[in-house]
C-alpha cells in the first residue's frame, strides 16, 4: 500500500475524529471578564447585611430592542431578591408604553426608585478566527467579544435624581479544544477562587457558573447595593425619608453607625461574597436571558406600569469627561 | 506537521497584537486589571480624547468595518495601598464637589465670604477634602478662607457627644450666635455621615441656619 494513501479504516476514522473534535471543542468555552467604568471598584456595604432595612424600593428595568420584556423582568426579579436580602421592601416594574400606572406599595409610594438600563454596545466575532477554528478542527480558538453597558439611576421620593452611575462589562469568549485544554491545565495550579473554569454554551457568557459570571455577579450586585445605600443616606439627609435608627447591636453591625463613632478602617474592606445559589446570575445582558433559565418566585409581584407622564427631572450633568483633579 | 506549526505560531501572532489587553493577561493569572480603569469608547470618542493613538473614523462611515477602543489607565494609587473608602471618596471629589459648590453659591448672596471645613475620620483625607472644596468654590468665583472659624472650648465637648448629623446644625447656630460667623459669612461643610458610605455630604451654614445640599 502506498504510504500516501489511506485504507478504508483510516478513512472512516478521519471524519469521526473531526466530528469528535468539533463536538468537544464546541463545549469548551472559556470566558474572561473585565470590569470597566467603575464596575470593579471596591464595595463597602455587605450585600447580606440589612443595609436597607424597611426601605421601600421600586426597581424599574427598562427593556429595549435587544433586551426583551421577559429578560428585563427576570433582571428585575434578581435585583429584587438581592435588595430584599438587605432588608428592603421591593417592588418591580418593567415600564411599557401605553399601560396605565398603578399605585405601588399599597398607595404609600416608594422611598427610592432604581431605574436600571442594560444594553449590549459591542459584539465582535472575528472572521479569520472562525475560519481557522473550523479548518483546524477547533485547535485554534474561536474568539468572540461582548461589551455591555449598564446605567443605574436612583430617584428620591419627590422624583429628583439622587444618584446615577454607569458601568460597563466586557466578556471575551474563547472556544476550542486548545483553549479549553490550556485553561484546564492552568487551573490545576490556581487556587479555587482564581480558576477560570469553562462553560458549555457559546454566545452566552452566563450559561454556566464560572469565575467570569461569579465576578460579574459580585460586581453588579455590589455596586448597585452601594449605590442604593448612598442614595438612601442622601435621601435621609435631605429629609425625603426618615432615618431608621439601628435597633440593636446586630443592626449596628450592618454598618449604619455614624462614621465618627467608630474607628477608621485601616485596610481595604473585603469584597462581598459572590452571589451563588438563587442569586447566582446577575441581571442578564441582552440576548443572554433569552436562553432557557429557571424562573423562581420573588417576594414582590411583577407588575407592569407605563412611564410617568411628562419628562423626568433632568439628570445631573455628566462629569465623567471633565478634567480630573487628583488628591 | 503544518498544523502543528500553525497551532503553535497562531497564538503567538494573536497575543503579540493584543498583549496589552488586560483580558489576555488574565489568562495567565495576571490580576493587574483591578489596578486599571478601563472603559469602552467609540472610535470617534477615542479619537477626540487620544488623537495620537487612535485614527479618526472614516468619512465613509462604518459599512464594512466597525472600530472601537478600550481605554485603560492605571489607577493613581494601586489597589490596596490606600483604604478602600478613602480611595472611593477621593476619587469622587472631582464629580461631587463642583455640584456642591454650585449649590452652596446658589444658597447665599453673591458677596458672601466663604469658609470651608471637612469632617472625615482620617485627618489627612479631611485636609484634602477641605482643600478640594475650597478650590471648587474659588473656581466659581467665590471668596474663600481656608481657616474655618473655631467653636468655643466649651462647645467642643458638647459637639463630641452629638452624632455628626446633629452636630453640624448645632455648631452652625452656636457659631453665628457667638459671632464667629457674621451675617455676610457662610460655611460650607463636607462630611462623611455613615461608615459604609462612599460619597460625602455637603451643607451650608448661613446666618445661623443650616441647610443640607446633598
Amino acid at each position: 500500500m502506498n504510504a500516501g494513501s489511506q485504507g478504508p479504516t483510516e478513512t472512516r476514522r478521519t471524519p469521526l475524529a473531526v466530528a469528535l473534535s468539533l463536538l468537544l471543542g464546541a463545549g469548551c468555552v472559556v470566558t474572561t471578564y473585565q470590569p470597566e467604568r467603575g464596575l470593579g471598584r471596591p464595595v463597602l456595604v455587605d450585600t447580606k447585611a440589612p443595609n436597607l432595612e424597611g426601605t421601600r424600593v421600586l426597581v424599574r428595568c427598562f427593556s429595549n430592542d435587544e433586551l426583551p420584556v421577559s429578560a428585563a423582568q427576570q433582571g428585575c426579579r434578581q435585583l429584587a431578591r438581592a435588595f430584599s436580602a438587605q432588608g428592603a421592601v421591593v417592588e418591580t416594574e418593567v415600564p411599557r408604553p401605553g399601560k396605565g400606572q398603578a399605585q405601588s406599595f399599597e398607595g404609600q409610594g416608594p422611598e427610592l426608585v432604581l431605574e436600571w438600563k442594560s444594553r449590549r454596545i459591542k459584539q465582535d466575532t472575528f472572521v479569520a478566527s472562525d475560519l481557522l477554528y473550523c479548518l483546524t478542527c477547533t485547535c485554534l480558538p474561536l474568539v468572540a467579544e461582548y461589551t455591555f453597558a449598564h446605567e443605574g439611576e436612583v430617584r428620591g421620593r419627590d422624583g429628583s435624581v439622587l444618584l446615577s452611575a454607569k458601568y460597563q462589562a466586557r466578556f471575551v469568549e474563547t472556544v476550542g479544544c486548545a483553549s479549553g485544554t490550556l485553561a484546564f491545565l492552568l487551573d490545576l495550579y490556581r487556587p479555587e477562587e482564581e480558576k477560570l473554569g469553562w462553560s458549555t454554551q457559546f454566545d452566552n457568557p452566563f450559561a454556566n457558573e464560572t469565575k467570569a459570571t461569579r465576578d460579574y455577579s459580585r460586581d453588579v450586585y455590589g455596586q448597585l447595593s452601594q449605590l442604593l445605600y448612598n442614595a438612601k443616606a442622601r435621601s435621609e439627609v435631605l429629609g425625603l425619608t426618615s432615618r431608621r435608627r439601628p435597633r440593636g447591636p446586630q443592626d449596628a453591625a450592618a454598618g449604619d453607625e455614624p462614621a465618627a463613632s467608630r474607628a477608621p478602617s485601616t485596610g481595604s474592606a473585603p469584597a462581598p461574597e459572590s452571589q451563588t445559589g438563587e442569586m447566582a446570575f446577575p441581571p442578564p445582558p441582552p440576548d443572554a436571558a433569552a436562553q432557557d433559565t429557571e424562573v423562581t418566585t420573588t417576594p414582590a409581584e411583577n407588575r407592569v406600569f407605563d412611564p410617568a407622564e411628562g419628562g423626568p427631572p433632568a439628570p445631573p450633568g455628566d462629569p465623567e469627561h471633565a478634567p480630573r483633579q487628583h488628591y | 506537521m503544518e498544523l502543528f506549526w500553525l497551532t503553535l505560531l497562531y497564538p503567538l501572532l494573536l497575543f503579540s497584537s493584543v498583549v496589552d489587553d488586560p483580558v489576555v493577561r488574565r489568562w495567565f493569572g495576571d490580576t493587574e486589571q483591578r489596578n486599571l480603569e478601563c472603559e469602552h469608547l467609540s472610535q470617534q470618542e477615542a479619537y477626540e480624547r487620544f488623537p495620537v493613538a487612535v485614527p479618526p473614523s472614516s468619512p465613509r462611515g462604518t459599512t464594512f468595518v466597525e472600530r472601537d477602543a478600550v481605554v485603560c489607565r492605571p489607577m493613581m494609587v494601586r489597589a490596596g495601598l490606600r483604604d478602600a473608602r478613602d480611595e472611593l471618596v477621593l476619587s469622587s471629589l472631582h464629580a461631587e464637589l463642583p455640584a456642591a459648590a454650585r449649590g452652596a453659591l446658589a444658597a447665599a448672596p453673591a458677596a458672601t465670604r466663604w469658609f470651608v471645613d471637612a469632617h472625615y475620620p482620617d485627618l489627612r483625607v479631611a485636609a484634602k477634602v477641605q482643600t478640594a472644596s475650597a478650590v471648587a468654590l474659588r473656581e466659581l468665583g467665590a471668596s474663600v478662607h481656608l481657616q474655618a472659624p473655631l467653636p468655643a472650648a466649651g462647645d467642643v465637648e458638647v459637639f463630641h457627644s452629638l452624632p455628626i448629623e446633629e452636630k453640624l446644625p448645632f455648631a452652625c447656630a452656636r457659631m453665628w450666635r457667638e459671632g464667629s460667623l457674621g451675617d455676610d459669612d457662610a460655611l460650607l461643610s463636607v462630611a462623611l455621615l455613615r461608615e459604609r458610605e462612599t460619597l460625602l455630604h455637603a451643607g451650608v451654614c448661613q446666618a445661623g441656619r443650616w441647610r443640607w445640599l446633598r
